[in-house]
């Protein structure tokens, strides 16, 4: 039983450091740091990748990745997945009509 | 590689030409928007932006932007507004500040963006922590009784080693000075007192309020040492639905549900079922007693919430069932004699009704007026042995609390009346115990503030009790913001109870003493408390930090004293002199790096009463099972986004008096104590979240200590020197558990 404490406590949270890194800069439609952070998380909870950063001024966000684990289709998926377009893949409806009101699209205009 | 570094470098100096204009002009632009739970947002008008660094503020405007110039400076920037929790964002370089503030009603969940680490409620006039569902994961298992293990202020113990009930304790008094509400409403009193810490599944709770001291008159006569409320989730606010399993290394089992439903803006309702059991029979002290009851317990909740502009009705109804068997470890209910073989058994089945009425007035947001009514059924059937007992309570409880102002809202008030009326019927060997207590009250409350500065509560009420006729409780609290980030509380006031002298001293039926009740048919107890607390909030660099330190005194007037000096006797009676408890603590907690936040604490506790010696004169005692000393230390780190989550608490309990077990033992005030020595418990828990659900593994008491020899003279349990109730330490060595959670939004 200790042993599998010791290896839930340092093996696995170290295999996600482990690995390849590859980056990827996509295109969203996020609006506010709500967006961001829902986006974010997702993405952290999503598998293969390690780190990601969405910059609200240009909207893209820079995903860092391992390739063996996941590729780019499924990192844009997973966007949509929340709710937000992700380059040339739409948002998936369910989830957008359940995003805040300021994080759909038509807010963009009186958000800034 | 080379594509990458680009890439970065290029966002790098795309974010510098972007920025640099405005870092020129040195202003810093937002927008405050309001969250709630549901969340939808609206722009805030009026909000107050202040920048600590240059002491300037500004409002927002009618869509909640604003514009501050930081002159250069870097700080944190504070976002109060009327009716929501402030929160601040540390401003180091210019972008654009999108702000949510939430409702500073309690219904909510988290403290979003950036909180003090410790929880310590900045805004209550009392001294309140609040444990969140963040703080409650922490110690995954089970329920009420153990969402305590990871606070400093309040300890969790056996009552005995048979019956599993637990009890908590706080300011070196037993958990019945607590008054426990849940929602507001009166919970764990009377019959329910018992097993009442074990009856509210954890994953129910969405967040508990603790105040330490005396509480609000509001809420009744019963608080002592301070107040404990309970909120559960929501129908409107909760997941539609919600899983969580849980099953530990000792043979326990559980499975929570949840189920929520939005009908319309309006209503909602909330289904919440529960079932735990406890399979094999533990004996790891090798005493041929269980160290756990077995157990079986049911527990389902049906609430409904309607709520519009001008009204709120929130009803309900739940039903528990629990079936317990202990003793030893060969004894089966339906087919041992119970003269031969030491068996307990405990029947308990509840049912209990709630609504709760509220009047808003959308215009006049301070005032309001409120309707609780609450009605329980309980019934227990337990046996200790061959002895036998039956407790029979039907309670009805209302209260009607009406607030307003007095000009204008820095003098506000509540006032309004209450009614308790509550019958037992208790049965123990061939004794029958029946009483029917009828209580009605009134109240008034009134609060002076002076904004940012002052609050001071000055509460009074009177309350007539059909066996121990008028008493007056007056209590007062005072909240000074001596500084920005350094606040003062007092505090002083009263309490009284009707004590119950079985149910809530149940486990101590687990022994071969002679029970003896002297004087009092009416037992009560009253006491004075009287507290002064510190809370100092501290920031190094960019960390924030919190400093608490607390003393507390409590002067009883009378008390019903549980004596166990005397070998082979239990005797009860009320206090023939003095009895006090003193306690003070020091709480720190910081976070120095992001998701890191460490917790440490000592807490000193001296607590002293007159007992009877058997010659009749005054012998004052330090409390027995009581430890002076207590240190308490938590480190808790989450990975971004909290996928992975890392939680550690070790605690160090110093030596205490016990009282001298053996038969021959006669207590003549001269005797020596016996002291039990200092242990260390030490509790872990990793959670691994996932998108839809997340799953924990954890270890209780992972040094595996434990008391030896709980159960005094195991082996004979029908001779008078048997006892289980010399317990003052774990019962039950390492546990490992592990479970998992699962949500559908």
């Amino acid at each position: 039983m200790k042993k599998i404490i010791l290896a839930a406590l340092l093996a696995i949270p170290g295999l996600a450091w482990a690995g390849p890194k590859q980056t990827v800069k996509i295109k969203t439609s996020a609006i506010c740091e709500m967006c961001k952070e829902r986006i974010e998380k997702n993405l952290a909870l999503s598998k293969g990748i390690s780190k990601s950063d969405l910059d609200l001024k240009d909207k893209t966000i820079l995903v860092e990745y391992n390739p063996k684990k996941t590729d780019v289709a499924a990192i844009k998926r997973a966007i949509a997945e929340v709710g937000y377009d992700a380059d040339e893949v739409v948002a998936d409806g369910k989830s957008y009509e359940k995003l805040p009101s300021c994080c759909k699209k038509g807010a963009a205009a009186t958000a800034h | 590689m080379l594509i990458q570094r680009i890439l970065y470098w290029g966002l790098f100096f795309g974010l510098i030409l972007e920025i640099s204009p405005a870092v020129y002009g040195q202003v810093v632009q937002g927008r405050v928007m309001s969250l709630d739970a549901q969340g939808n947002m609206e722009d805030i008008l009026g909000a107050s932006v202040y920048f600590k660094p240059i002491k300037k503020g500004t409002l927002t405007d009618t869509k909640g932007a604003f514009s501050l110039d930081v002159q250069g400076k870097t700080g944190w920037m504070i976002f109060s507004a009327t009716g929501f929790k402030n929160d601040s964002v540390f401003v180091d370089k210019n972008q654009f500040l999108h702000v949510h503030l939430q409702p500073s009603n309690k219904e909510l969940t988290e403290v979003r963006v950036v909180a003090t680490p410790g929880n310590m409620d900045n805004v209550s006039t009392l001294h309140t922590e609040i444990l969140t569902m963040k703080t409650l994961a922490k110690a995954a298992c089970c329920n009420l009784s153990e969402s305590f293990e990871t606070n400093a202020s309040v300890s969790v113990s056996f009552a005995d080693a048979v019956t599993g009930a637990k009890q908590i304790q706080l300011l070196g008094l037993s958990g019945t000075y607590v008054q426990t509400n849940m929602e507001n409403i009166p919970s764990i009193r009377g019959l329910k007192t018992t097993y009442g810490l074990n009856y509210l599944p954890g994953t129910w709770i969405k967040s508990i309020d603790l105040a330490k001291g005396q509480s609000s008159v509001v809420n009744g006569y019963e608080s002592i040492t301070g107040g404990i409320n309970v909120e559960l989730a929501k129908p409107d606010t909760s997941e539609k639905y919600f899983l969580n399993v849980y099953g530990n290394s000792q043979g326990r089992f559980e499975i929570n549900q949840q189920g929520a439903h939005r009908f319309n803006q309006k209503l909602s309702t909330g289904l919440f079922t529960h079932y735990s059991k406890q399979a094999a029979r533990l004996d790891g002290n090798g005493d041929g007693f269980m160290d756990l009851p077995i157990f079986d317990l049911y527990n389902v909740l049906n609430r409904w919430k309607y709520s519009t502009d001008r009204w709120m009705l929130q009803w309900g109804a739940s039903y528990l069932y629990e079936n317990r068997l202990a003793g030893q470890n060969n004894f089966d209910a339906e087919n041992s004699n119970r003269f031969l073989i030491y068996g307990f058994g405990s029947k308990t089945s509840r049912f209990e009704t709630f609504a709760k009425i509220a009047r808003l007035f959308p215009d006049k947001p301070y005032q309001g007026l409120g309707l609780i009514l609450n009605s329980a059924q309980h019934q227990n059937d337990s046996y200790f042995a061959f002895k036998n007992y039956l407790g029979r309570e039907q309670s009805v409880y209302a209260n009607l609390i009406y607030q307003s102002i007095f000009d204008n809202t820095n003098h506000s008030w509540k006032a309004g009346a209450s009614f308790l009326y509550d019958s037992y019927q208790e049965r123990y060997i061939d004794s029958t115990f029946a009483r029917t207590e009828i209580v009605p009250g009134a109240f008034f409350e009134y609060t002076w503030t002076v904004p940012n500065q002052l609050t001071m509560v000055v509460g009074n009420r009177v309350d007539w009790h059909n066996q121990l006729g008028l008493q007056w409780v007056p209590r007062w609290h005072l909240k000074w913001d001596a500084a920005e980030d350094l606040i003062l509380r007092l505090s002083a006031g009263k309490g009284w109870r009707r004590v119950n002298p079985l149910a809530e001293n149940m486990g101590f039926l687990a022994n071969g003493r002679r029970l003896v009740l002297l004087g009092d048919l009416n037992p009560m107890e009253k006491a004075w408390n009287f507290g002064a607390t510190l809370t100092k909030n501290f920031q190094i660099g960019t960390r924030k930090g919190s400093l608490v330190i607390d003393a507390f005194r409590t002067e009883f007037e009378k008390q019903w004293m549980v004596d166990m000096e005397n070998g082979g006797e239990l005797r009860m009676y009320s206090s023939p002199g003095v009895s006090f408890a003193n306690s003070w603590q020091v709480e720190m907690n910081y976070s120095p790096w992001k998701r890191l936040e460490i917790k440490a604490a000592y807490r000193y506790q001296d607590v002293q009463a007159d007992y009877l010696t058997v010659q009749g004169t005054l012998s004052r005692l330090p409390k027995a099972y009581l430890n002076k000393d207590r240190v308490l230390v938590n480190i808790a780190y989450a990975t971004p986004y909290e996928k992975w989550k890392y939680d550690l608490t070790w605690q160090w309990n110093g030596s205490r008096r016990i009282p001298n077990g053996s038969l021959a033992h006669v207590h003549d005030g001269v005797s020596p104590s016996l002291t039990a020595p200092a242990f260390s418990t030490v509790y872990a828990q990793v959670t691994r979240q996932f998108k839809k659900w997340e799953m924990y593994v954890g270890a209780e008491n992972l040094f595996n200590f434990t008391q030896s020899n709980p159960i005094m003279s195991a082996k004979d349990p029908f001779s008078r020197g048997f006892d289980a109730t010399m317990v003052w330490g774990p019962i039950v060595g390492r546990m490992i558990y592990t479970g998992m959670r699962y949500k559908i939004q």
